[in-house]
């Protein structure tokens, strides 16, 4: 028994990786010029896989306890009441700008700051931020500090008759917060007007509408602790950073250190293998396997029309079905490696140890991002300084930076690659040190915490892998 | 008569990516084994009550 879970683990690490043997996949965001490498690109996702074992073995023999579980903080400094209300007021604001130039500006997405602000400085720039300086989305999330003025507003004027938010269903979790990251990856990489700044401000809309609505219902602090997509999202990643705030207080503590204190409810794995497995499919998708001739979508785009769908309906369909089927690849691999955790020192349910080495994810999550969206955070992120100075595209120059153009030499293709392969490394060996301090606490005995961790380094290879190959063809 | 067409059009794709893949797959199989040899290791130990010597500082 112990040895077929075994295989079926093996099996997993080796599913996960098998998508690498299918044709190159096509470039990543906004890479520009030709790579200079010393070395074929393949030979990396050996060094990678080479780097990761030897971190293994080094996390066995020198990390005997766990030291991450209840690392201590140390405060650095406390901020005065009166910033909270205005970090508020700063988003509420710049939300509301972002909407403006949404409906009144250009049509046009490129000359429109709203895409931008939407696409680079919030999806991509907020986790590097929050991975950093903790949760810094926090006190500027627009529609948390417009409930808690509207709260603040309402208890002056009702006093003590204000009705008690109702209790959050417990199996609810965090699964809202996986559907709203799901949804938001579906209108950027299914959606065909995904670059349509009046839709996108509608849609910013709806999505501040329902969040007030869930936090007059369920109270504030717990629908943005567990169904508010974004904050959620930007949350995840926090738990990385050398530096937390809580209460309006700052403080420092070991890097990581922070991810084993993720409070692990219904919907947490989903929302982790969600935010993987969109990633990933935004590199997979612009790949040959997936958009060259006779490739996946062509054809299952053409039987969608034969079936009597417009070629836009069809498309959509299309990738709606390769955006899940990516997200489940990626659940299923993690899974298949828990599956095989639990073959190991007996007594612990796959559903426990799914839950116990979530938070391993985090990293891995972070590492997608960095690598296939760094080098569009790169480039287009210099195009806030010309779209600061006109945000409608109207030809304005408030600044007087409108004139500004994006600098392609900033940072070579070749340095992208490296930031990249170093992201995928990094992040899956952070991954790798979480769930070995973990699997410390809990497997009785060391010998068994090892055991059980091969597979999740046959799971980190095989992820790494899978980065490198879907990066692999931005060279090419 | 017609010939069928074997699909190594690609070869070279194949190839690349498949060396993308070694490494998992390499790490697989060793894994594999010393788990099998782990698993005998403590079948042994079970049978002559010695504890193993990789849990003396456990």
């Amino acid at each position: 028994m112990i040895r077929r879970l075994r295989i079926a683990a093996l099996g997993a690490a080796l599913a996960s990786a098998a998508v690498a043997v299918l044709p190159d996949a096509a470039s990543a965001h906004g890479l520009v010029g030709r790579q200079d490498l010393p070395i074929p690109r393949w030979l990396f996702a050996w060094g990678a896989a080479v780097v990761l074992v030897i971190s293994f073995v080094a996390l066995a023999v020198l990390w005997p306890k766990p030291r991450l579980e209840e690392a201590a903080e140390h405060r650095v400094l406390r901020v005065p009441a009166f910033l909270e209300p205005i970090c508020g007021v700063i988003g509420v604001v710049a939300f509301a700008g972002m909407v403006y130039a949404g409906y009144a500006g250009t049509q046009t997405a490129t000359a429109n700051i709203e895409p931008t602000i939407i696409y680079v400085l919030f999806w991509i720039g907020l986790p590097f931020a929050s991975a950093v300086f903790g949760d810094v989305f926090a006190p500027f999330n627009p529609w948390r500090a417009t409930a808690r003025f509207v709260s603040w507003v309402a208890g002056r004027v009702a006093g003590d008759k204000l009705p008690a938010p109702m209790a959050y269903p417990a199996w609810l979790g965090r699964w809202p917060a996986a559907a709203g990251i799901l949804a938001f990856a579906w209108v950027e990489l299914v959606y065909v007007n995904r670059d349509d700044p009046s839709i996108l401000a509608t849609l910013a809309l709806l999505y501040a509408a329902t969040q007030l609505i869930g936090m007059s219902v369920y109270g504030i602090a717990t629908w943005t602790h567990r169904a508010d997509a974004f904050a959620v999202y930007f949350n995840l990643f926090s738990k990385l950073a050398p530096l937390h705030w809580r209460d309006r207080t700052l403080y420092r503590r070991l890097l990581l250190s922070g991810a084993p204190h993720l409070d692990v409810m219904p919907g947490t794995v989903a929302l982790l293998c969600t935010m993987i497995g969109t990633t990933s499919f935004d590199g997979f998708s612009q790949g040959q396997l997936w958009t060259g001739t006779n490739a996946i979508a062509p054809t299952l785009q053409q039987r969608f029309i034969n079936l009597g769908f417009s070629q836009e309906n069809a498309l959509e369909i299309t990738f709606t079905i390769g955006l899940l089927f990516m997200v489940c690849f990626v659940g299923g691999i993690y899974r298949l490696g828990i599956a095989g955790m639990g073959s190991i020192g007996g007594r612990h349910q796959p559903g426990e140890l799914a839950q116990k080495f979530a938070h391993s994810l985090i990293p891995i999550a972070l590492a997608y991002v960095v690598a296939h969206y760094f080098s569009l955070l790169a480039y287009q992120g210099q195009a806030m300084a010309s779209l600061i100075s006109d945000p409608l595209g109207d030809g304005s120059d408030l600044f007087g930076s409108a004139a500004s153009t994006i600098d392609y030499n900033v940072i070579s293709a070749t340095g992208i690659w490296y930031v990249q392969v170093a992201a995928l490394v990094l992040g899956h060996a952070a991954g790798l040190t979480l769930a070995h301090d973990r699997a410390l606490t809990v497997y009785r005995r060391v010998r068994d915490a090892t055991r059980s961790q091969y597979w999740m380094l046959a799971v980190m290879v095989g992820f790494t892998s899978l980065g490198l190959w879907l990066l692999s063809a931005s060279a090419q | 008569m017609t010939m069928t067409m074997i699909p190594i059009a690609h070869a070279g794709h194949w190839f690349e990516g498949a060396l993308y893949l070694a490494p998992v797959v390499i790490l697989v199989v060793v894994l594999f084994f010393q788990g099998r040899k782990e698993d005998d290791d403590e079948l042994d130990v079970v049978d002559d009550g010695t504890p193993p010597a990789r849990d003396a500082h456990a």
